[in-house]
């Protein structure tokens, strides 16, 4: 083994073994113990359901939302320390962990917090605009970070020639940034979606199971699903809805590789 | 008139200025000078893409030096492509015009029929330079800019180009201020402004 083999090429493929050992494992044992069959239980059905659809919403808000800020902390719209201010805390909950933004989240619409009144009472315990929050929390740091870096690399030349040509901002922003950053923004609304996917440890107490009417009824979201069977009913009954959200996880990340080498 | 009154632009040890200029409409004019002498800092600064540390920029007595970039009235086009990716050559100079009219005759004129249904991406460096100077033209500027036009272009095109700039800014009393590197690559000028080390000196041909 020449020095540039061994340098290079043991690290990364030691690696690689290290994380595709247990996954490979995991599906291959999933399988042989009903994996299949997972996708047609109905109360897990309704489970991923609940999680697809709250990370659906949550990454629909973080395009809604982080696009524009994105965007401003790129092209440094608030000025010197205001936008790195901004950008520390945008980016921020990523440090935080999650079972602490949880306890954040939910305390803050609690009836012990100011904006409890000033929602009227509003409720995000155990509900689906809760966890959809929660998946938002943890998900919108990883939009912004993902679509402010494909924001600097957009070539800042065709906003001023068109800023020249006399269009207004809103103008640039819909018919010439946007469409020129589709393909990261929807590179960066899947990094989002798996992100809300794979949360547990906020909705674990912000959103355990989730009482909303009439489409959710005491549903519990896939991650406490899955921890639910492995705690009540041991490593193979919870194994092939673990493998079942991994599975759809590796579908994921397929789809991502297949647009970043459309770019 | 465009009007720059002791201007100046400092970019780290860069200093642009200050510089005193005028330029009558209907003028065509070129400011020449070598590399990092300021000649894309101080037409940057008249389109309002950086602001000057001091000094007036105005544009027949108004104070343009505060505007945003889309109030100017002044089309700039780059040294580099800047056609917009996404758009067809048809929707790019769409997206600058303000007259059918124009816009066709302008395509007759460009040869540009051919084009419009391709992406940038499809054209060479010189035929995406010619649809940048005519998306400039059509958006109808007060104040035309163009960082080194002519350096993708071949020397008929070039030519045919120029004369065209120094026509229409004749025609339509704009002020058309050029930037190039040597007077060899201009053609057709009223004025030259040369400019080194961040000063401006005017000469006339």
């Amino acid at each position: 083994m020449n020095q540039k083999n061994f340098i290079l090429g043991l690290p990364t493929l030691l690696l690689s073994t290290i994380l595709l050992v247990p996954i490979v494992v995991m599906l291959v044992i999933s399988l042989e113990n009903g994996m299949i069959s997972s996708f047609f239980d109905k109360s897990f059905l309704l489970s991923l359901f609940l999680t697809i659809s709250g990370a659906t919403v949550a990454s629909l808000a973080c395009i809604i939302l982080g696009t524009p800020a994105a965007y401003s902390l790129a092209r440094g719209y608030f000025k010197g320390r205001m936008n790195t201010l901004l950008e520390a805390l945008l980016t921020s909950p990523m440090t935080i962990p999650h079972v602490v933004a949880g306890i954040a989240l939910l305390i803050t619409f609690s009836p012990i917090s100011p904006i409890h009144g000033i929602l009227n009472g509003f409720t995000i315990y155990q509900s689906f605009a809760g966890i959809t929050l929660a998946y938002f929390f943890v998900s919108v740091p990883i939009y912004v970070s993902s679509m402010k870096e494909s924001i600097e690399r957009f070539d800042v030349k065709l906003e001023l020639s068109a800023q020249s040509l006399g269009a207004s901002f809103g103008r640039i922003f819909s018919r010439i940034v946007v469409p020129n950053l589709r393909t990261a923004i929807v590179e960066s609304f899947l990094l989002a979606w798996a992100r809300s996917m794979s949360e547990f440890g906020s909705i674990l107490i912000l959103a355990y199971v989730v009482f909303s009417p009439p489409l959710f009824n005491y549903v519990y979201p896939a991650p406490v699903y899955v921890w639910n069977q492995y705690e009540t009913s041991g490593l193979f009954s919870g194994l092939k809805y673990a493998g079942a959200l991994l599975l759809i996880s590796i579908v994921m990340l397929i789809i991502l590789e297949g647009i970043k080498r459309r770019r | 008139m465009l009007e720059l009154k002791k201007v100046s632009k400092a970019l780290g040890s860069f200093l642009l200025g200050p510089v005193d200029l005028k330029l009558e409409r209907g003028i065509y004019a070129a400011l020449v000078g070598p590399n990092g002498a300021g000649k894309t800092t101080l037409q940057y600064l008249i389109a309002g893409f950086i602001h000057q540390d001091s000094g007036e920029i105005m544009f027949e007595g108004h104070d343009i030096g505060s505007l945003p970039t889309d109030k100017r009235s002044a089309a700039f086009v780059f040294s580099e492509p800047a056609l917009f990716p996404n758009m067809t050559i048809e929707e790019n100079l769409s997206f600058a015009c303000r007259n059918e009219k124009a816009r066709d005759e302008l395509i007759n004129l460009f040869s540009l029929k051919s084009m419009l249904r391709k992406k940038s991406s499809q054209l060479s460096a010189g035929e995406a330079r010619i649809v940048e100077i005519a998306r400039a033209i059509l958006s109808e500027p007060s104040i035309l800019l163009l960082d080194e036009p002519f350096a993708p272009l071949d020397a008929k095109n070039r030519k045919e180009i120029s004369g065209y700039l120094k026509e229409y800014t004749e025609k339509r009393r704009i002020c058309t201020l050029i930037s190039a590197h040597s007077e060899s690559e201009l053609d057709g000028v009223d004025y030259v402004f040369h400019i080194t080390n961040g000063k401006l000196q005017r000469s006339s041909i």
